[in-house]
Parts: structure tokens; sequence; C-alpha cells
């Protein structure tokens, strides 16, 4: 096994088009124009976790930084 | 510190289920406890500790204690220092790395624990992303206090970020509505699509800017949502609220 490769990361992700098309710039908006404010509400932050608390607790203090009111994290360590 | 630890805020909260189903990657330090020759060691993981494996879930843990199989995809040594050996491990979600060392120590006939843990992936997110809460309390002093928001737009990916390990569809503006309402995905409301999704896979659905619109689950494969008719993806978890794309 030469690489270290989880399955997602082997996939093939070439692109079909079904039917080409534009898309209106006057709907929605890329993810990278979001303003500043809708982020904090709307993304993810990948935290360097500290050995000390839970991965429970560390979500709390990202909300308690951010002034937010929910948020979640992807597991404990296992 | 002990690694890739993704966070999602506000209303991506729930993009973590699709993190929490995908695979992790680990370095980690394993204590032998008493000196082994190095073949042994090694080919012992070879043969029993690669691929799928069987692993009853530690008494502390939070699910039912019965025998799992779990897919260990790559164990790769990296540093043999006496009795500790320093590797790296890429699992399928829900494998115990304590677990699996002390399995493996068993398996040796000599005992091992785990020493150290740090997780290196987290589905799509590595170490290549991290910041420290300390970092984060900055940035969002930064933009907060100094209205500089450069530092606070790097410290938080996107939602987007978060579905990068699943394949997608890409659909019409005139599709997206239906979509947010909880509507499931029809074949001609797809423009463009990954071409190796399976039946049942978890795909995510975005529109042509790349937006994140919901999760499903395909009830078709990619060659199939070609075609002209047909259910293409059971729409599950709705991220873009309604009225964005009220085109019509």
């Amino acid at each position: 096994m030469s690489e270290n490769l989880l399955p997602f990361e082997k996939v093939d992700r070439g692109i079909l088009v079904r039917k080409e098309a534009q898309t209106d710039e006057r709907y929605g908006c890329r993810p990278e124009d979001r303003k500043t404010e809708e982020i904090i509400n709307y993304g993810i932050v990948n935290i360097d976790k500290p050995k000390g608390p839970t991965s429970h607790q560390v979500s709390d203090y990202v909300q308690k930084i951010l002034g937010i009111t929910k948020s979640g994290h992807s597991g404990t360590l296992e | 510190m002990t690694g890739v630890l993704p966070v999602a805020l506000g209303r991506a909260t729930r993009i973590v289920q699709t993190l929490l189903t995908a695979g992790k990657g680990y370095v980690a330090i394993m204590h032998l406890h008493k000196e082994v020759e190095e073949k042994k060691l090694r080919e012992t993981i070879k043969n029993n500790f690669i691929g799928k494996i069987q692993q009853l879930p530690p008494l502390k843990s939070s699910v039912k204690r019965q025998l799992r199989t779990r897919t260990v995809y790559y164990f790769d040594i990296l540093e043999i220092d006496g009795k500790d050996i320093l590797f790296k491990v890429g699992t399928e979600a829900g494998t115990y790395i304590r677990k699996l060392i002390h399995d493996i120590g068993k398996k040796l006939g000599i005992g091992a624990h785990m020493a150290e843990l740090r997780r290196t992936k987290a589905g799509p997110f590595d170490e290549s992303t991290l910041f420290t809460l300390h970092e984060l309390a900055d940035a969002y002093y930064f933009w907060s206090e100094e209205n500089n928001e450069k530092f606070i737009r790097k410290v938080i990916q996107t939602v987007e970020s978060g579905v990068e390990h699943l394949l997608k569809v890409w659909v019409f503006d005139t599709t997206v509505e239906s979509l947010c309402h909880g509507v499931d995905l029809k074949v001609p409301g797809i423009s463009k699509l990954n071409n190796d999704i399976l039946k049942d896979e978890n795909v995510a659905i975005m529109t042509l800017k790349n937006e994140l619109i919901a999760l499903g689950i395909a009830k078709i494969n990619s060659k199939e949502m070609l075609g002209e008719r047909g259910i293409a993806v059971q729409t599950e978890k709705v991220f873009m609220q309604p009225g964005v794309y009220k085109v019509n």
C-alpha cells in the first residue's frame, strides 16, 4: 500500500453533462461570495482540538466565541 | 492537541451527519509491553488488522457493546523506537484506535496500549485547514472590533467544504426552489453530475453556482440519471432556505 488514501479520496470525480445550462446571477450567491455575517452562522471551522475538553465542550466554546446558538461536531476521537 | 475536529456552525450544523459516517485518518503511538521483532509486528498487522476487522466497542463508548465489522483502509508504520510504534491509519467511521492497538497487542501475545492519538482526517477535512480555538477567537475579534474580515474568512470554511467527499448532482436554477421544500429530485431537473454515482449512495445536490441545496440518497445510478424521467435523488436534509431561487 504505497499511498494512504480513504475510499472517497480514490473515487473518480469526472463530470457527465446531461444538459448544459447557465445560472442566473440574480439568484443565489457563490459560496465564496457570502457575507461574513452569513458564514458565521452557516459555515464550518476545522478546530485543532485541545487535549483537555471533550468535543462537545469545544463545540460549545466555538458557539461562545462566535456568538451563535447552534453548532455540532463530527464525533469524538475513536 | 488531538487534531481535526470539524465544528459546523448554526444553520450548517446538520452537515456533521455526513462527516460522522465518513472515513477517518489518524497518527498514533502504540506502546508495546515487550519488544517484538519488527518482521513479526509487520506481518501480524498486515495479516490481521488491514481490511475487514472485528471490533468490540470499548466499555466507555456510546454504542452497543457487540462485535462490529469495520474496515481498516491502510496501516502504515512510520517509525519504530524500541517499544514505541508510530503509525498512520485510515479507518471506516466508528473504528476505535485504542481498541485496535489493544487487539494488536493481544494478537502479538505481549500486550500494547495507545500512548498518543491525533486525528489527521475526518472526511474531507485534514490538517491543512486546522485552526486553534485561540486563532478563531482572534479572527473573530479582528472582524467584530476592528472591522477586518480577512482572518475570520480564512478560518471559517463554507458549508460546501463539508460535502467535498460526496458525489454530486447539479440542478437547473428552475429546479432549486422545489428541492428547498423537500421535494425529491427528478431526472429532468439535472444539468450535470459526477459519473460514478451508485444507487443508494449519499449524494449532495448543488446549484450551478456550487451552493449546497440538500443531501439525499441516489435512487438510480449516474448512467440512469442521464435518461429522461424518474426520481434521481430522494431529498433527505435540506440546507438552502426557500425563496433564494424564486425564478418564476
